[in-house]
C-alpha cells in the first residue's frame, strides 16, 4: 500500500495534472462563488469534458473542482450573506455580520484556513479509515436515516437557543415545504396548489437564495445610502496582517478538528453531505464554545466550523463512494457516474486493480486543498475587498442580479425566479417578526431524508406486528434517539444554568435572532 | 402584537395545507400530517403566548416602512418584467432604477453615467460568464 500511496503523491507532480489541478481547483471556486451553481451542477456540466480524457486525468479535474467549489461557496456567504453552495449556509451566520463589522478579510481567511484543514483530515480519513468506516455506514437502515434527520432538526435547539418557540415554527415551515411535490415514498402529489411546477417540490436554491438574500437587498433599498454608513468600510487590520489573522483562525485545533470529523462522518453518511455537515458542526461549536453569545454576531470559529466540516465532506463521501459505490453526497454520485462510465467499478477490486488511479485521485484532492489557499488567498481577498469598497447602492442591484440568476439557472424557469422573490418576502416579514431564517432551511433540507426514513422504515417493518417499534427498538436508533434528547435539552440546561448565575435574566419569547441582531 | 399576527399567520398556513390534503395512498400523510398539525398547535401557543406577554415596545424597526414599500414594488417590478425585457435589458433598466432610488440627492449627469457604467459592466459580465462560459441559457428579450 505505501507503494500505491508514493505513486499517487508523485503522480501529481506531473505538469499536466498540476495544470488540470489548478483549472479544476479555480473553476470550481469560480462556480461555488455563483449562488445557484451548485457543486452538482458544475461537475455535471464538467462530465462531458471528461469523456476526453484518459481516466486518472478526468478524475483528477473532477475531485480538484469539487473541492474547490464547496469552498468557494464562502466568498458570497461571507460577503454578500448568499451562500453560494448549500454547505456554506452556516458560513453566512457569523461570516456576514464579521463583513459588516469589517472582518471580512478575516472570515476569507478564517474559511480558506478551514476549508484546508477540513479538506486534508478529509483525504487522511479516506485514506486509513476507509474500509472500516464503509462497513459501519452498511448498518443504518431506514430507521437510523429518519433519527438522523430528527438528530439534525433538534440543532434548531441551538440555532435560536433563546426563542425556542419561533425556531421550531420555522423548522416545521422548512418540512412542510419540503413536502410539496411528489411524495418520496408512495408516489402522491401533494400541496402543488393545482400548478404543475409544484410537482417537482420547491427547489431547495431558490429557496435559499430567498431568505438569506432577499431580505437583506430589500433592507439595503428601504434604507437608501445609509446603510452604507452601517456596513463599515474600513477593514480592521492587525500588524502582521495575515500570518496575525491565519494564527488567530488556528488558535482553536479543537474545534477545526472536531468540525472536519463531523464533516467525514456525515459525508460518509448517504444522502447527508456538506449542505447538513455545515450546520451539525456550527452547532456543535457553538455547543462548545465557552462564548456561544459570541456566535451569530461574528464569531470567526463559527466560520472555521463551518468551513472545515463541508470540505470534509469531500474525503468523507468518497470513502462509501470509492468501496461501496455509495455515494455520500450529491456530487459523489455525479463522480461514481464518471467511474462507471469509464469501465471502473467501486469495491475492493478497485483498488486492487486500479490502485495507482484510486491514490493518484485522493492525493489530488489533498493537492487541490492545499491549492486553495493561495488561489483562495489572493482571489478570496481581492473580490472581498472589491466588496468592501462597492457602494451600498452598486451592492444591493448587483446582489439581485446574481440572484435572479442563481434561481433561474437551476431549471432555466422564469418560475424559480417569482419562488424566490416570494420566499423572500415571506422570509423579510419573518425576519421582521424575529424568525430566523435558519430552521426553515433546516426544514428544507432534512424533510425529505426524515420521511423517506419514516415511509421505508414502515414499509421494512412491516411484516411485524407493530412496525412503529422498529424505530425504538434498534440499538443504533436509541443511540441517536439519546443523542437528540442531549442534542434538544442541552440548550435549556445552559440557559437554566445561566439563570441560575444571573437571575435578572428571562427567557425572552422575543428574543431577536442571530441576524437581527447584527442589523 | 407581531406574535398574535405571526402566530395566527401559521395557524392560517397550517389550514391551507390541511385543507389541501388529498392522498391517494397510506404514504402521503404519514410525515405530512403530523407536521401540520404540529405547526398549527406552536402557531396557536405563539399567538396565545404574545396576547399574554404583550409589550408596547416591541419590534421598532430601524427600517422605514415607505423604503420597504418602494423597495418590495421595485423587486417585483424587476422579476414580472424578466420574461418580457429578457435578462440583460430588464437587469440594466431595474440596476440604474435601484441605484437612482438609494441616492440621498439628485444625482449629477456624472453620477447618472456612473450608475449606468456600472449597471452596464455587472449585467455583461454576469450574462456572459453564465452564457458563454457556463452555458446556461437567461431570459431573452421577447418584445
Amino acid at each position: 500500500m505505501f507503494d500505491l500511496l508514493l505513486n499517487g503523491f508523485l503522480q501529481n507532480f506531473s505538469p499536466y495534472l498540476l495544470l488540470l489541478l489548478l483549472t479544476g481547483t479555480a473553476s470550481g471556486m469560480a462556480v461555488g462563488a455563483m449562488p445557484g451553481l451548485s457543486a452538482t451542477l458544475g461537475l455535471a456540466l464538467l462530465i462531458p469534458f471528461t469523456f476526453a480524457m484518459e481516466p486518472t486525468p478526468g478524475l483528477v479535474l473532477l475531485g480538484a473542482f469539487y473541492m474547490g467549489a464547496i469552498y468557494g461557496g464562502s466568498f458570497t456567504a461571507i460577503l454578500v450573506n448568499t451562500p453560494g453552495t448549500p454547505s456554506s449556509i452556516a458560513t453566512t451566520f457569523d461570516g456576514y455580520p464579521m463583513t459588516k463589522q469589517g472582518r471580512s478579510e478575516e472570515a476569507i481567511v478564517a474559511a480558506t484556513m478551514g476549508s484546508l484543514v477540513g479538506g486534508l483530515i478529509g483525504v487522511v480519513a479516506l485514506v486509513f479509515l476507509a474500509p472500516p468506516l464503509a462497513d459501519f455506514s452498511l448498518r443504518f437502515g431506514p430507521q437510523e436515516y429518519f433519527w438522523i434527520a430528527i438528530f439534525g432538526l433538534t440543532i434548531i435547539a441551538t440555532l435560536a437557543s433563546k426563542s425556542l418557540l419561533k425556531g421550531f415554527l420555522g423548522g416545521a415551515l422548512g418540512l412542510l415545504i419540503s413536502t410539496i411535490g411528489i411524495a418520496p415514498i408512495g408516489g402522491d402529489v401533494r400541496f402543488t396548489f393545482g400548478t404543475p411546477l409544484l410537482q417537482g417540490g420547491v427547489p431547495l436554491v431558490p429557496a435559499l437564495i430567498g431568505l438569506f438574500t432577499i431580505p437583506e437587498v430589500i433592507r439595503l433599498i428601504a434604507r437608501r445610502g445609509r446603510e452604507e454608513a452601517e456596513m463599515v468600510t474600513t477593514e480592521v487590520r492587525s500588524k502582521g496582517h495575515l500570518w496575525g489573522l491565519i494564527r488567530k483562525v488556528l488558535s482553536d485545533p479543537v474545534n477545526v478538528i472536531r468540525s472536519s470529523v463531523i464533516g467525514v462522518i456525515v459525508g460518509i453518511l448517504p444522502g447527508a453531505g456538506g449542505s447538513v455537515a455545515n450546520l451539525v458542526a456550527y452547532n456543535e461549536a457553538k455547543r462548545a464554545s465557552p462564548h456561544p453569545e459570541r456566535y451569530g454576531k461574528g464569531e470567526v470559529q463559527g466560520v472555521v466550523a463551518s468551513e472545515s466540516a463541508n470540505n470534509a465532506t469531500v474525503g468523507g463521501g468518497m470513502i462509501t463512494t470509492l468501496t461501496l459505490g455509495v455515494p455520500g453526497t450529491p456530487p459523489d454520485a455525479i463522480i461514481l457516474g464518471v467511474l462507471l462510465l469509464q469501465g471502473l467499478r467501486p469495491g475492493a477490486e478497485l483498488f486492487q486493480t486500479q490502485g495507482k488511479l484510486v491514490y493518484t485521485f485522493i492525493f489530488a484532492i489533498a493537492f487541490s486543498a492545499v491549492m486553495m489557499v493561495p488561489v483562495g488567498l489572493i482571489a478570496g481577498r481581492a473580490l472581498q475587498r472589491g466588496v468592501v469598497a462597492l457602494p451600498a447602492r452598486y451592492l444591493a442591484p448587483s446582489i439581485f442580479v446574481l440572484s435572479i440568476v442563481g434561481a433561474y439557472a437551476i431549471r432555466s424557469n422564469v418560475t424559480d425566479v417569482y419562488l424566490m422573490l416570494l420566499i423572500g418576502l415571506v422570509g423579510y416579514l419573518m425576519a421582521v417578526a424575529d424568525f430566523s431564517p435558519a430552521p426553515i432551511v433546516l426544514g428544507l433540507i432534512l424533510g425529505p431524508i426524515a420521511e423517506t426514513g419514516l415511509g421505508q422504515g414502515l414499509l421494512t417493518a412491516a411484516g411485524s406486528n407493530h412496525p412503529w417499534t422498529s424505530f425504538f427498538t434498534r440499538p443504533l436508533s436509541l443511540v441517536l434517539i439519546a443523542l437528540s434528547l442531549l442534542s434538544m435539552l442541552w440548550p435549556l440546561y445552559r440557559q437554566l444554568r445561566g439563570r441560575r448565575i444571573s437571575p435578572a435574566a428571562t427567557l425572552d419569547l422575543d428574543w431577536p435572532p442571530n441576524e437581527a441582531k447584527v442589523d | 402584537m407581531v406574535n398574535v399576527i405571526s402566530g395566527l399567520a401559521f395557524v392560517v398556513f397550517a389550514g391551507v395545507f390541511w385543507v389541501q390534503r388529498n392522498y391517494t395512498s397510506e404514504f402521503g400523510g404519514l410525515f405530512a400530517d403530523p407536521v401540520i398539525i404540529v405547526m398549527a398547535v406552536l402557531g396557536l401557543v405563539l399567538a396565545l403566548l404574545g396576547l399574554v406577554q404583550r409589550r408596547p415596545s416591541e419590534h421598532k424597526s430601524d427600517v422605514p416602512l415607505a423604503g420597504v414599500i418602494r423597495a418590495v414594488l421595485l423587486l417585483v417590478a424587476w422579476v414580472a418584467l424578466l420574461p418580457t425585457l429578457g435578462y440583460v435589458v430588464d437587469g440594466l433598466v431595474f440596476f440604474v432604477l435601484a441605484a437612482l432610488l438609494m441616492r440621498d440627492h439628485r444625482p449629477s449627469l456624472k453620477g447618472l453615467a456612473l450608475d449606468v457604467g456600472v449597471s452596464v459592466g455587472v449585467v455583461a459580465v454576469l450574462y456572459l460568464v453564465f452564457t458563454w462560459v457556463l452555458v446556461v441559457q437567461l431570459p431573452e428579450f421577447a418584445l
